[in-house]
This record gives C-alpha cells, structure tokens and sequence, in this order.
C-alpha cells in the first residue's frame, strides 16, 4: 500500500516535467511543425530535472502567497519511509485529504504552466527561427525540416535557399515483384508512425516508370525521355516509406512573371 | 503534417492543364512556363534563378 501511494506521488510530482517537455518538442498539435522524437531514457532525467526546477519556482510562489508547504509528508510520501511501526503515515495521510482543494489546484496550474511554457519555446523558437540558426535548438525530426524544405535553410546547410520553397518533387524508387519503378510526384502530405519515424508519403501530379527503362542516349527534358513515364490516374499516391529504396528531393519555384493581359496591353 | 506547398502552386494544382503542365515539365527536369488564366509563372528547380529573377528590376506597364 505504502509502496503504492510513493510511486503514484512520484508520478504526480515528475509528471510536470514531462508536460513541459512533451509540449515544447511537440508543439501544438494543429501547428504545422517539426516534433522532436526523444526516446523514454532521454526523457526522464530532462523529466525529472525540469520538474525539481518547476516545483522549486511554484513552492517559492506558494509560499509567497501565504500557503505553507509541509515538507515533512511530502518526504514521507515520497519514501514510504512513516517511521517506527509506520506511526506517521496516518499524519502524511491526514496532511493530504485536509488539504486537497489547495494540493489539486497547486498540482492543475503547475500543469497548466507547464503545458503552457512548452507550448510558448516552442512557438519561440520557430518564430525566432532559432532551430535554423542554431544546431543546439534544432527539433530532433529531420523529414520535417528535408520535407518542408527548411534544411536549405540552415545556417550550416550546404545547399542555401534564402526564400521560401514553392514545392517539393520527390523522386523514389519503389520495388514490386516483377520490378523496380520509378515514382515521382509533388509531395502534399507526410506521416509518422508512432516511433515518430516517416510512415507514408503523399504525392499529387505523380507518375512512374520501370527503373530498368532509363535514358538511352536521349536528352533530359527531349519528349522521348518524357514517354518513358506515364501519369498515375487518381487524387492522391500513398507511398509507403518502408517500400522505398531511395529518395530524391528536389526544390522547386514558380515564379509569377507579367500577367498575359498586361502582355496583350502592352 | 503539410508538406510546404505554396499558393503560387495551389494556383497551378488547381487548374487542370496547368497542373499537367507542371508535371511534364517536372518529369522532364526542366524549367518552363506555366499560364493560369492570366498569370503566367516561371517554374524553376533552381534557386539561383530566383534569386536573380528577384534582382531584375519589375517591369512596369502603364494602365493607358
């Protein structure tokens, strides 16, 4: 029972920590942004220690808001250690349901702060553009950055794109039992699987040729190099990561020149 | 999670021979032009086009 009532209170008490973290490397879940995958054995000491730092800020303003901390069941608590024949467990106990409006609301807004605290380094970071700037606040999810095309903006980034891409082409090599095809197709949507690794893969505009049928002698972008693929009827090509071989990104840009009726004027 | 996808390219995608267009000179790997309705755009898979294209001074047409 003692042993029990420790390991909840230990999870109460951590369980900001990881709030804390969760948020800031998710990021609000509607945000279109990149979301680090941390393992658990890198989670719970970061966990642990943004916890201690959380209760020591929300104790100090408890206790400057006139509430008093009582230290004594909160060790009790936490060790399952009640003294001699467990005399003081009663007393920890008592200490818990006499206060528990107080201990609920200490427990919610530490939460809440936690959560919120997250959510806003997050949001500061990608609006400061920190993650591209600096490596040490990079989002531990490399498809994000290679998928929306930010890892051209890196500072350390061999490839630089100071603007903003238009589109993605992606280009990859998916094996069937007969062959190896080529698939291309403008990237829409991406998928992680619960790991956080990439899933699948959706492609618009896509078509696709047998790997085999490449180029024999003809010119890139020469209509007979053209035929050799055939466009892929339908909205949408799910393209699973775990079928794919190889991946080829291309960035593209479409430029607005004149209008034609400002042409025809002219 | 959205791939990036800008409205220049919505604009493309959602007109029908545009967007064959798109793919043509996409699988080709070349640069080419694209008109929907009277906006004509420059598709280009190189950067550094862009970057000069913004250099270039815009070209001005009088309303007459």
């Amino acid at each position: 029972m003692e042993f029990a009532v420790s390991a909840i209170f230990l999870i109460v008490l951590i369980l900001p920590g990881f709030i804390l973290q969760t948020a800031y490397t998710k990021g609000f879940w509607r945000w279109n942004s990149p979301t680090s995958n941390r393992s658990l054995s890198e989670q719970i000491p970061a966990g642990i220690v943004l916890a201690g730092v959380l209760h020591v800020a929300w104790c100090s303003l408890a206790v400057a808001l006139g509430y008093r901390i009582d230290l004594s069941a909160i060790f009790m608590l936490l060790t399952g250690a009640y003294g001699h024949d467990e005399a003081h467990f009663e007393t920890a106990v008592t200490a818990l349901t006499n206060n528990a409006s107080k201990i609920t609301l200490y427990f919610a807004s530490l939460y809440l702060f936690a959560a919120l605290i997250g959510y806003l380094l997050h949001f500061a970071v990608r609006r400061l553009r920190l993650d591209k700037t600096t490596r040490i606040f990079r989002f531990n999810n490399h498809w994000f950055y290679l998928l929306s095309g930010e890892i051209a903006q890196f500072a350390d980034s061999p490839i630089q794109i100071d603007d903003e891409i238009d589109g993605i082409w992606l280009t990859t090599v998916v094996h069937h039992s007969d062959a190896d095809y080529v698939y291309k197709g403008v990237v829409t949507d991406f998928f992680y699987d619960r790991e956080g690794n990439l899933d699948r893969v959706y492609l618009i505009v896509a078509a696709r040729r047998k790997l085999a049928d490449d180029r024999r002698g003809e010119e890139i972008g020469s209509p007979e190099s053209e035929s050799r693929y055939y466009p892929i009827e339908g909205d949408y090509l799910v393209l699973r990561y775990s079928e794919m071989s190889t991946i080829n990104i291309d960035y593209f840009f479409v430029v607005p020149e004149e209008t034609a009726e400002e042409e025809q004027e002219s | 999670m959205k791939a990036k996808i800008s409205t220049r390219l919505e604009n493309i995608l959602r007109d029908e021979q545009a967007r064959e267009l798109l793919r043509r000179h996409l699988i080709g790997g070349r640069d080419g032009q694209i008109v929907v309705g009277n906006v004509r755009y420059r598709l280009s898979t190189r950067s550094v086009d862009r970057v000069a294209e913004k250099s270039q001074p815009k070209k001005v047409v009088s309303s007459r």
